[in-house]
């Protein structure tokens, strides 16, 4: 008869090691994100502000969560944070992967000199960029000034003085700024693409387009998940750029979740319901993004 | 002298100064918190003069002062926290009612200070339930600009009234220009519609106190800030406040509505193609009286100073009449001291002072209360919504009325 194996810790055979030497970390963590995280979801069921203490009389239990839903301006706000992370993602990649493609196919002395200087616009913080686009989109700025040249004006493109084209403005900045970085991540990605698979194809007889679709985008997929992932995260909280450029505006079509719980927060003083919608673009993030990533890691490990 | 003597006396002489080092007043780092800007590059130079303390200034952009200063509020006492704060006259109520601003009253007493130099109605802003929390400074009103020059050419006058600025809007407009004013989603919108609501002498309660965004005047007031938008030049929608005051200093638009503490900046001749030629008028109502939605700045102490007297000492330092004065003569900056409003040096520079006090003086502040910044939030998206849409004045602000038919306006 087996016996049952008894689970025993030992310091003698260094079985808390890891576990010592990971605590700093685990300590670190918990600190900075699980108690803050608790404590922002804590305030989300009182009614606080500023001055406002927690107290069993301001206690609202899952108000706040109910009145996100009926209220439409957060309702706008969750249609235009999708819509911004669609297009800035969709963007991203398409003008990422040709801009790679391009840098690999022109000469090495030309793609040295353009790669660095594709990549400046990642430099620079979101909100400079607001602020810089800001002036580009004026009348009297440079892209009135282009489209001027071709016959068109403020009437045909009125950009961030629109709300049928202020949120296609700040994804238009966002392409600007962050296309830089997609380019190094896929460019990275064709060059560790096998030499021998195109070859493969040329012998075969396929075509420019047959190689892209069949051999080159297949081949990026795992690529394309890491930027997927990133450029999610990241646009699905967007505050900075939106912020500098239009304030949420005009008539509210350029609003975010994150402008409109920084607005509830620090104009409206309701602490409470500015965690709620946090939390809110919290869960929301999660089931775009959250739960494609852990199939596609089960979907991984099970293949493995 | 023997030797001994002479050590015995010099031994004396260092414990002497040693103990006059000890009892000096030892000076306290003083953390103050303003709005940058040039008017905060001035507050520096000024602040400069003061020997009494050591001061620290923290000058940060509009929208992050109060976050700022909220943080800094909720932070213990001598942890890098603000000791003198720099507050828009709109959030001292939310401040004091938080607990967040010390009371000066027993300091002013001893201090010997006479409120009575400063205006009524902004002084009226700093009491709150009977006690003073602050010195009131920087006054600012939206006022007409505009460029003589170009009304001369096209044969035109300075508007006295709503219609009349209109008119002269929509000339201009046919003319390839146009007015500018800040248009883009925020409260300086909020602001004209304001001024052009109390102009006429409404507000935003009837008579019986009840919220009422749907009167005559209201309507009056949204009609004419959607026709100005109309009447604008092109961009307006995405203008604030320096934008717009631009286009008038550099002559994209012949007539603006600015903000007065931008405009001294109209006669830089590094900054402006008006110098000699600007002229200002009232932003009036249809009658033709003006009021401003009176907006100013306080000189307040923080609740967790570490130092409140010397923070006290600071704050009626620099909201005092040398200090005022100074400021006012190198950057008109418009003070709160009655006697400077009327003094012909400031006068000489400061040619919009009149209209801006003639604002002033019709003037009313916004109720201090948390409800109504609920609905100023919700203004100011209708407002956007009349500028950006062909909807009607009078629905917005019906459906506004309806919006904020839970809010309950008494807190």
């Amino acid at each position: 008869m087996k016996k049952n194996k008894t689970f025993e810790l030992s310091m003698e055979r260094g079985d808390l090691l890891p576990l010592l030497l990971m605590l700093p970390t685990l300590l670190v963590v918990f600190s900075v994100m699980v108690v803050p995280l608790l404590y922002g979801f804590t305030l989300s069921l009182f009614d606080v502000g500023f001055g406002k203490r927690i107290s069993s009389q301001a206690f609202l239990g899952f108000s706040n969560y109910i009145k996100f839903f009926g209220d439409t301006t957060a309702l706008k706000a969750v249609f235009n944070t999708v819509s911004f992370s669609l297009g800035a993602i969709l963007g991203d990649l398409v003008l990422g992967t040709l801009c790679a493609v391009f840098l690999l196919k022109v000469p090495r002395f030309l793609s040295s000199t353009l790669r660095p200087i594709v990549t400046i616009p990642l430099l620079i913080s979101p909100v400079v960029v607001g602020l810089t686009w800001r002036y580009i989109y004026d009348p009297r700025g440079i892209l009135y000034w282009i489209l001027g040249l071709v016959g068109l004006g403020i009437e045909d493109f009125p950009g961030v003085t629109s709300a049928s084209t202020a949120l296609l403005s700040t994804v238009i900045t966002h392409w600007w700024q962050v296309t830089p970085f997609v380019i190094i991540v896929v460019t990275a990605g064709l060059l560790a693409i096998p030499e021998e698979l195109y070859e493969a194809a040329r012998i075969d007889g396929a075509g420019a387009f047959t190689t892209f679709f069949k051999i080159t985008l297949p081949q990026l997929t795992k690529v394309y998940t890491v930027i997927l992932l990133i450029s999610g995260v990241d646009t699905i909280k967007v505050f900075d750029i939106i912020y500098a450029l239009t304030g949420g505006g005009p008539n509210n079509s350029s609003i975010s979740l994150s402008i409109y719980a920084y607005s509830q927060a620090f104009e409206q003083s309701d602490l409470s319901y500015s965690m709620a919608i946090s939390f809110t673009t919290m869960a929301i993030t999660f089931l775009i993004f959250g739960i494609p990533f852990i199939r596609h890691n089960l979907a991984k490990e099970g293949r493995g | 002298m023997k030797r001994t003597t002479k050590a015995v006396l010099f031994i004396l002489a260092m414990a002497v100064f040693a103990t006059s080092l000890g009892y000096a007043q030892p000076k306290t780092n003083l953390l103050v918190s303003v709005w940058a800007g040039p008017h905060a590059d001035l507050q520096k130079r000024v602040v400069a003069e003061y020997k009494k303390d050591q001061i620290t200034i923290d000058d940060v952009d509009y929208g992050n002062l109060k976050p700022k200063q909220l943080t800094s509020f909720q932070a213990a006492m001598g942890s890098g926290n603000y000791d003198v704060v720099w507050v828009n006259s709109q959030w001292m109520k939310e401040y004091t009612d938080a607990g967040y601003l010390l009371p000066l009253d027993d300091f002013i007493k001893s201090a010997g200070i006479d409120m009575g130099i400063y205006a009524k109605g902004l002084l009226d802003g700093c009491i709150f339930n009977g006690k003073t929390y602050g010195f009131p400074t920087f006054a600012q009103t939206l006022i007409i600009a505009y460029d003589s020059e170009a009304f001369a050419k096209e044969g035109l006058k300075a508007p006295t009234n709503a219609e009349e600025l209109v008119a002269v809007a929509k000339h201009f407009k046919q003319k390839g220009s146009g007015i500018a004013l800040p248009a883009r989603q925020g409260t300086a919108a909020v602001t004209i519609f304001s001024q052009l609501l109390f102009s006429d002498g409404g507000d935003y309660f009837d008579k019986n106190g009840k919220f009422d965004i749907t009167s005559k005047e209201a309507v009056y007031a949204a009609t004419i800030y959607d026709q100005l938008v109309q009447y604008a030049v092109p961009g307006v929608l995405a203008w604030h406040h320096d934008q717009t005051a631009e286009a008038v200093r550099m002559k994209n638009a012949p007539i603006g509505i600015i903000m007065s503490g931008l405009a001294n900046q109209n006669a830089d001749p590094d900054r402006s193609l008006i110098t000699k030629t600007v002229k200002y008028a009232p932003l009036a109502g249809k009658s033709g009286r003006a009021a401003a939605t009176n907006s100013f700045w306080v000189w307040a102490v923080a609740k967790n100073a570490k130092n409140p007297k010397a923070a006290f000492d600071f704050a009626a330092w620099m909201a005092g009449p040398v200090a005022e004065k100074k400021q006012t003569l190198a950057d008109q900056q418009v003070s709160a001291i009655n006697s400077l409003t009327k003094d012909p040096e400031i006068l000489a520079k400061a040619p919009f002072l009149p209209v801006v006090m003639e604002q002033l003086a019709n003037g009313k502040i916004d109720p201090p209360l948390a409800s109504f910044a609920k609905f100023k939030a919700a203004l100011v998206v209708s407002l956007s919504e009349i500028a950006t849409t062909d909807a009607k004045p009078a629905e917005v602000l019906a459906k506004l009325q309806q919006s904020m038919a839970g809010v309950d306006f008494t807190k």
